[in-house]
């Protein structure tokens, strides 16, 4: 072998050594597994190194006991329901305002032009710039809080909805027009499955997007139950064992969205459909 | 021989973050100047004239003054190590005791009477008692709001909750009542003082009958240890300006008058010369305070607000009073 | 241009000016009507003056600057930090097993959840602020890069491979090329993000100066003609950003390398 034959040969065993592929799982938990032992115990010591007071670097016994306690008497449970709530009603209100607009703005090109300027300028209004003023007009508590959760979850899913009803492979369309599809009959068996991924994804991100309104909402708006305002309220008394507890929480749930709710979505309707090869991670 | 050269990167990223995050709060050595922090409300007022009058510099000592909304966020500051000295009601005070390092140094003042319930004008309440199933804009975790909700509340018979306490900083208590986001506040002057003045709210009570609400001049007890002459000099500053604030009143209401103006506050002078004149400003620990405290702190307690009552010996320090005084 | 070009140029402004005449008139009609107490509601006419007025003196210039000033540095930290861990995680099997859980944990929730307990960790002003825009950005940025390495075609690779290309050379030239249209998405987004997380920690943090906090602070007074002034800003910077940076970015090299039609 010549030498450039060698060192691919070399490369191919080393790379066959150390592989690029995905290895069994169980080595990938173990290391996940170690990673997070490694931070956890970094907190600790940090937390009881005494270079920040306990109060607000508190040890993990503390954190865990308050998330206990609010467990116990149930005040985690009317926080979390509450900001679940306001993200729903929220989302809900914007699914209605956005897919109908998004269809008229993907089908009909005069709706777009129209739209298209004040989506342009809208959009990248950050929600919770609006807030001080939404609660002069509103009040502090939940009708502002939702009106956020609307302003931020509405246009990026206005946005993904309006792209993926446009981009329908206009093939498909013909081919349906051909076979002598017209309006409803169209819409339900070709556009809408057509156009199902990016409104999923819009969905998606308009959830994360939600989220952030709602705390960033509760932070500024007061009402009177709420995770965003756990954390807040907690910082009063320097309570910083509750506000990693919420934190916590408040991952565990975003977590549990992104992994369970939309993966089986997406399972159970674009993929089965055979729209996106494979699952995502 | 690219993953050895990227953890090395990485391990050297993670290294100068720490230090990063560390530094604040060591690198103010010797030299730097005291950073003092202090309200922006009347009971800041003799912060403001020490400031005005340069009562630290004549003292002998380079203080950088930091104005908070109050003094839950001086306390904050002071536990995060940005701020060395601040001026801290009661309930804050407490809680940093509690949690953090902090040691009392002096009474600012005793404040009672500069706190107040007011209501909106039109909203029909006449006392406090009609606050029941009202929304009532409160700071909390300041001594104003422990006052509210533990002291004056259950005088009239209702309990916490009976009213929906809305968390809103004492600037913005009149505007989130004119705006109807609550029917009443909570607040400290001068805004309550504004609220009448502008038509805006009625004085349902002020706290004068209730409570001594006694502020505190604090420090972080590792200054203190490392400082200690630079302190004895603040205090220094800090008791000349207390001398104006009670020899010369209307000097200092002048300098109050003009730093709230200057923030767009319109009220005229002779307001403000009864806003101090509402002000005990006299820097002694009196006797009561102990038993005033540590009821506090018990209430706190029994809220599971601190882990425990401070020891009063080791928060409380009037020493660095004693050292200023026998300049 | 043909008379059907001109026409069809003049209908299209039209129309993308009429969302624009309805908001307007809705607006002042609410104005009129007396929806909300005009102090809580001012006219467009006001909006305008106060805007005209507060860029004369300099203040919307300060505030802007101040915000963009933060918005830099905080984003430049989460794009280097997010790049790097991105295309660690990427690159090298057991990091990526490591600190997936981790990130995955943390990328959904918001960043200004964090913001009350940087205030006990850090204290107000600059710094913190800046560092939490950064923490909450690099998550994205980290996601996105690590995606777009995973995504760099094996055949790619292996056609390197073959011909002699060594690690370093095909991390230069195959990897980071390869992996730049999702890395330039991270960013853009990461971005995006940022300038909105900002806006959000202005108001928490007390910051001295910034847009955020010009809103905040108008809540004392009342002042909504204020707050509607800064959010018409907000809006302009944040579409500026948007267009000029990332699109001008992605010509130069994604688009010019062909690896995604303009």
């Amino acid at each position: 072998m010549n030498v450039a034959q060698q060192r691919i040969a070399a490369i191919e065993v080393a790379e066959l050594a150390t592989p690029r592929r995905r290895p069994p799982r169980l080595v990938a938990l173990v290391r996940g597994a170690i990673a997070i032992a490694v931070l956890l115990a970094a907190w600790e010591y940090f937390a009881r190194s005494g270079i920040f007071s306990r109060a607000i670097t508190p040890p993990l016994e503390t954190i865990f006991s308050a998330l206990v306690a609010m467990i116990a008497d149930g005040s985690i449970f009317k926080h979390t329901l509450a900001t679940m709530l306001r993200v729903a009603i929220g989302l809900l209100i914007a699914l209605a305002v956005a897919i109908p607009l998004g269809m008229l703005m993907g089908r009909h090109p005069v709706w777009e032009r129209i739209l298209r300027p004040p989506l342009a300028v809208l959009m990248p209004i950050p929600s919770l710039a609006w807030v001080p003023l939404v609660v002069l007009w509103f009040g502090i508590g939940n009708v502002a809080t939702v009106l956020i959760v609307v302003y931020a979850s509405t246009f990026s899913l206005l946005y993904n909805v309006w792209m993926g009803v446009k981009t329908v492979n206009p093939i498909w369309v013909r081919a349906a027009q051909a076979m002598n599809a017209q309006g409803s009959r169209l819409f339900r068996h070709v556009i809408w499955p057509a156009a199902l991924p990016s409104i999923i994804t819009g969905i998606r991100l308009a959830f994360g997007r939600a989220w952030i309104a709602v705390i960033g909402g509760e932070l500024l708006a007061s009402p009177q139950w709420g995770l965003g305002k756990l954390i807040f309220d907690a910082k009063e008394y320097l309570n910083a064992d509750t506000m990693l507890a919420a934190l916590f929480v408040i991952g565990i749930i975003g977590l549990f969205f992104e992994r369970v709710v939309f993966q089986l979505l997406e399972r159970a309707t674009v993929n089965r459909w055979g729209m996106a090869s494979g699952a995502r991670r | 021989m690219t993953r050895t050269m990227n953890r090395r990167h990485f391990l050297g990223c993670t290294g100068a973050g720490a230090l990063a995050v560390a530094l604040p709060r060591w690198a103010r050595a010797q030299g730097a100047p005291l950073n003092f922090g202090f309200q922006n409300t009347s009971w800041g007022s003799v912060a403001m004239v020490a400031e005005a009058e340069g009562t630290f510099a004549k003292a002998g000592v380079d203080v950088k003054p930091f104005r908070f909304d109050g003094g839950k966020s001086t306390r904050d500051a002071m536990i995060a190590g940005r701020v060395d000295i601040g001026v801290l009601g009661a309930a804050p005070f407490v809680v940093g005791a509690a949690k953090g390092d902090i040691v009392a140094i002096a009474v600012a003042m005793y404040a009672g009477k500069t706190n107040a319930v007011v209501a909106a004008k039109d909203s029909g309440i006449k006392s406090v008692a009609d606050l029941k199933g009202k929304r009532v804009a409160s700071q909390l975790g300041s001594s104003t709001d422990y006052v509210f909700q533990n002291k004056i509340l259950p005088k009239y018979g209702l309990t916490k909750g009976d009213v929906q306490i809305a968390n809103i900083p004492h600037q913005n208590e009149i505007a989130a009542m004119v705006g109807k986001s609550v029917d009443a506040f909570a607040g400290v002057e001068p805004f309550p003082s504004v609220a009448e003045i502008e038509g805006l709210g009625t004085v349902l009570v002020d706290y004068g009958d209730f409570d001594i609400q006694p502020v505190f001049v604090a420090i972080n007890r590792p200054v203190r240890e490392r400082r200690r002459d630079d302190v004895v000099k603040f205090m220094r500053g800090w008791l000349a300006a207390v001398r104006i604030v009670n020899g010369d009143p209307q000097r200092a209401v002048r300098i109050v008058w003009n730093e709230f103006k200057a923030q767009g506050y319109d009220v005229k002078e002779a307001a403000f010369t009864r806003m101090l004149g509402k002000l005990e400003v006299s820097p002694e620990f009196r006797p009561a305070l102990r038993d005033y405290l540590n009821e506090q702190g018990q209430v706190l307690l029994k809220q599971r607000q601190i882990p425990a009552v401070p020891d009063w010996n080791k928060a409380l320090d009037e020493s660095v009073l004693a050292q200023a005084g026998k300049a | 241009m043909s008379p059907q070009g001109g026409l069809l140029r003049l209908s299209g402004l039209l129309l993308g000016g009429v969302a624009f005449v309805v908001l307007a008139l809705a607006w002042q009609g609410a104005y009129w009507a007396n929806v909300f107490p005009p102090k809580l509601f001012p006219s467009l006419a006001t909006v305008a003056d106060t805007l005209v007025r507060l860029t004369a003196n300099g203040t919307m210039l300060v505030s802007a600057g101040a915000t963009l000033f933060r918005l830099l540095f905080g984003f430049l930290l989460a794009g280097v930090v997010g790049v790097v861990v991105g295309l660690l995680m990427g690159r090298v099997q057991g990091i990526e097993d490591a600190l997936l859980p981790i990130v995955s944990f943390m990328y959904p929730i918001p960043g200004i959840a964090y913001a009350p307990l940087f205030v006990l960790w850090f204290g107000l002003g600059d710094a913190p602020a800046i560092l939490l825009v950064a923490v909450a950005t690099s998550f994205t940025v980290i996601i996105n890069t690590w995606k777009g390495v995973k995504s760099v075609k094996p055949i790619w690779i292996r056609s390197a491979l073959a011909m002699g290309a060594r690690e370093r050379s095909i991390f230069v030239k195959v990897i980071l090329p390869g992996a730049l249209p999702y890395v330039l998405t991270g960013l853009r987004l990461g971005l995006a993000s940022a300038w909105r997380i900002l806006v959000a920690v202005e108001m928490l943090m007390s910051v001295t100066r910034g847009l955020g906090w010009l809103i905040f602070g108008s809540q004392q007074f009342l002042n909504t003609d204020v707050m509607l002034a800064t959010i018409a800003v907000i809006g302009i910077v944040g579409m500026l950003l948007e267009r000029q940076v990332f699109l001008r970015l992605e010509q130069a090299t994604i688009v010019r390398w062909g690896m995604m039609s303009a």
